[in-house]
């Protein structure tokens, strides 16, 4: 499908067409939106993955030990994971929302703002709205997946570090990373292929709006399809898919990750 | 490693696969209930403009149909109302068991080109009711290459909802133009306590407000033809696009945007207009009488009034003549009786009170004398305007070009770039200019 004009607005008119769509895509009528896309597909990934591990390794860290309470906080943690995408979208709309929110209820109040701020209607901000919400949404992700690790780690390598007198961040790069070493690679793997693949946020929160401004190249690809336009949605997803078997092959290779396992 | 070079190899073959899930041609139309050994039918119908009130409308008809038709069953499909024509598409291309099916003015060209829906002269012909059919209504069944294909259930006259008592308040009139609606909305808005003047209208299809302002600036006449709204009368496919006072217009409509209305109205489309006006964040709303019911039973009688749409520069206040009526499907299983159906659901009687709960204008003559309903109260407004028909004029796109589908899906994203200054007014206009310059070469003059 992807080399044929195949749209549903006249099915009577399909033909192959080689690489038309592809080029339309890098330098014909689509490129502005698809480059865009494609700059804001780089950010989406990295920016929520970023953060999304760092917050989500610092609360595994914190459950590793037992305390009062541990087992309802956790469970309080582990929320955002089990509620559908569209949920979420949902909801963080309406926190967002540019009249009647709650994000904009509260920076009023603390005096932050003095009217509200279109944060899903502005063209600099929608795209960092809906990247907060992922990080909130793919925070427990992390900290299921490091916490059931970290649970793993011989307490006796610990208790040989302080007879070592090791401090905690000794104990902290030369004990627990390595030792959860190929658990944090294949988390970090899988999420980015997650996070590409994840279109159902910004679809329900800004439909890639406005003016294509939130757009990463899946939702594009779900655009495409909307306004039944198949061979250009196939196009893409033909190159999501190019994309991410050479991410793929790329970073196995770079953390050499068949030799740390064997 | 043996068993990774496996894992390897099925991993490829999962790739590879699903990239060419998407090459079947898919018309795997399955024939599941339509007709079952007793020779009861299935009729099958799909809605478009989908409202759980107006869905218990069509239920109610139905069932008095199944009551006085034995073994006829009718099966109502409501998907979901932003994205319900895309899965319409959907279900006419994979020619599911659909028989009757929502045809709007904007999809009809695409359904009857792609020959999804059938002619209905066979049927109308010998329709004991097609006398009463008002004049609006016969020429909307003739659309499409003078062919009846569907038979529209009512008509959508768009007029301003205004919050009476916040008017009162400010000592405002009810608005009569454009200006009006701004000079009033300026007034109104008042962003720290979320109130403002309108309700935007900039996600889905809001270039058709941008439109009624451009005609209602430079007058119907100096279109090529009402039907055709982006041809001026100078011909060989010039648009209206390169006029100075459609750019007046554009200005205008940025301004209405940026001054008077909520910033997410940038995204807002049907349900969260209505929503706005009806949730008491906006003073005024330009929207189908519809509305009239959604505001009749959320709102107070003393809140709100409904004025004519507003008037532009010109003096004439430009609307388009919307409307949206139900097809035939060309593959459907039992057409005879799915067509029986149809012509039940016109009649003047169900249609009438179909009209009356839904608050669509009537497609029979005989409407007011039936129904008091509507010659009196909110709707004697649309009666009024039809007595100045020298200031409310109608136009609309040219729907009848393919590439009027195309242009539906694109058309947004560049005003919603427009309104966030991401680029001019120029380069939209040089935009909206090339596409109905280049549609027009391709396709010819179609009206």
């Amino acid at each position: 499908m992807a080399f044929q004009s195949y749209n549903l607005v006249n099915i009577n008119n399909i033909k192959w067409i080689g690489f038309d769509n592809f080029t339309n895509l890098f330098s014909g009528s689509e490129q502005d939106d698809f480059k865009l896309a494609l700059w804001n597909t780089v950010k989406w990934v990295f920016i929520s993955l970023a953060f999304q591990f760092l917050i989500g390794f610092a609360l595994a860290l914190l459950l590793k030990k037992k305390f009062h309470g541990s087992a309802v906080y956790q469970g309080l943690i582990f929320f955002p994971w089990a509620v559908s995408g569209f949920l979420i979208g949902i909801m963080w709309r309406w926190m967002f929302n540019g009249t009647s929110g709650v994000i904009n209820d509260i920076l009023i109040r603390m005096g932050i703002l003095d009217q509200p701020f279109g944060f899903l209607a502005n063209t600099s901000t929608s795209l960092a709205s809906v990247i907060v919400a992922n990080i909130w949404y793919g925070i427990p992700f992390f900290t299921i997946m490091i916490t059931a690790a970290l649970r793993g780690v011989a307490p006796e390598l610990y208790e040989a570090a302080d007879v070592d007198g090791a401090n905690v961040f000794i104990k902290f790069f030369k004990i627990t990373v390595p030792s959860i070493k190929s658990v944090l690679m294949l988390t970090v793997l899988l999420r980015v292929i997650w996070i590409f693949n994840f279109p159902d946020l910004i679809y329900s929160m800004t439909n890639g709006g406005p003016g294509g401004s939130s757009n990463i190249i899946t939702s594009l690809m779900m655009q495409k399809v909307q306004s039944l336009d198949y061979g250009a949605a196939s196009a893409i997803g033909l190159l999501c898919i190019l994309f991410l078997s050479v991410y793929t092959i790329i970073y196995l290779l770079f953390t050499k990750f068949t030799d740390s396992e064997e | 490693m043996k068993t990774r070079k496996v894992a390897a190899f099925l991993a490829t073959i999962m790739a590879v696969s699903s990239t060419f899930v998407g090459c079947s041609n898919g018309t795997n139309s399955s024939s599941n209930n339509a007709q079952d050994n007793s020779g009861n039918v299935t009729i099958t119908m799909v809605e478009s403009l989908t409202s759980p009130e107006r869905t218990a409308v069509l239920r109610e008809i139905a069932d008095k149909y199944q009551e006085s038709h034995k073994g006829v069953t009718v099966n109502i499909i409501s998907p979901p109302l932003e994205n319900a024509d895309t899965k319409i598409t959907q279900m006419l291309q994979a020619q599911q068991d659909v028989d009757i099916v929502e045809v709007r003015d904007s999809t009809l060209t695409q359904f009857a080109t792609n020959k999804w829906i059938a002619a209905l002269e066979k049927y109308v012909d010998q329709w004991d009711e097609k006398d009463t059919l008002t004049t609006s209504a016969k020429e909307a069944m003739k659309t499409f290459q003078n062919t009846d294909y569907l038979i529209p259930y009512g008509f959508y006259h768009r007029a301003i909802f205004y919050r009476k008592d916040w008017f009162q308040k400010a000592g405002l009139e009810a608005p009569k133009t454009w200006q009006d609606i701004y000079d009033a909305g300026k007034k109104l808005t008042d962003a720290s306590n979320s109130k403002y003047g309108y309700s935007f209208r900039g996600g889905s299809s809001g270039y058709q407000y941008a439109d009624t302002l451009y005609w209602s600036y430079i007058g119907v006449e100096e279109l090529a033809n009402p039907n055709a709204g982006y041809y001026t009368k100078e011909g060989n496919g010039k648009t209206i696009f390169t006029l100075p006072k459609v750019k007046e217009a554009l200005h205008f409509y940025k301004s209405l945007f940026k001054d008077v209305s909520p910033k997410d109205s940038v995204a807002w489309g049907f349900s969260e207009m209505v929503q706005g006006f009806v949730g008491g964040t906006t003073a005024m709303l330009i929207q189908d009488p519809e509305v009239i019911a959604t505001c009749s039973s959320s709102m107070k009688d003393d809140e709100w009034d409904m004025v004519a749409f507003p008037a532009g520069p010109s003096g004439e206040a430009v609307s388009p003549n919307g409307f949206a009526g139900w097809g035939l499907t060309s593959f459907s299983k039992h057409p005879d009786q799915a067509a029986d159906f149809l012509l039940f659901l016109s009649n003047s009687e169900n249609n009438t009170y179909f009209a009356k709960k839904y608050s669509t204008i009537p497609i029979h003559s005989d409407a007011a004398e039936k129904d008091s309903y509507f010659s009196t109260g909110k709707f004697a407004l649309y009666l009024k305007t039809e007595e100045q028909p020298d200031v409310y004029k109608y136009a609309i796109q040219p729907q009848m070009y393919e590439a009027f589908a195309q242009y539906k899906t694109e058309v947004d994203k560049k005003y919603q770039q427009y309104l966030n200054d991401t680029i001019t007014d120029d380069q939209l206009l040089k935009w909206l200019d090339e596409f109905w310059t280049e549609a027009y070469k391709a396709e010819g003059k179609k009206w």
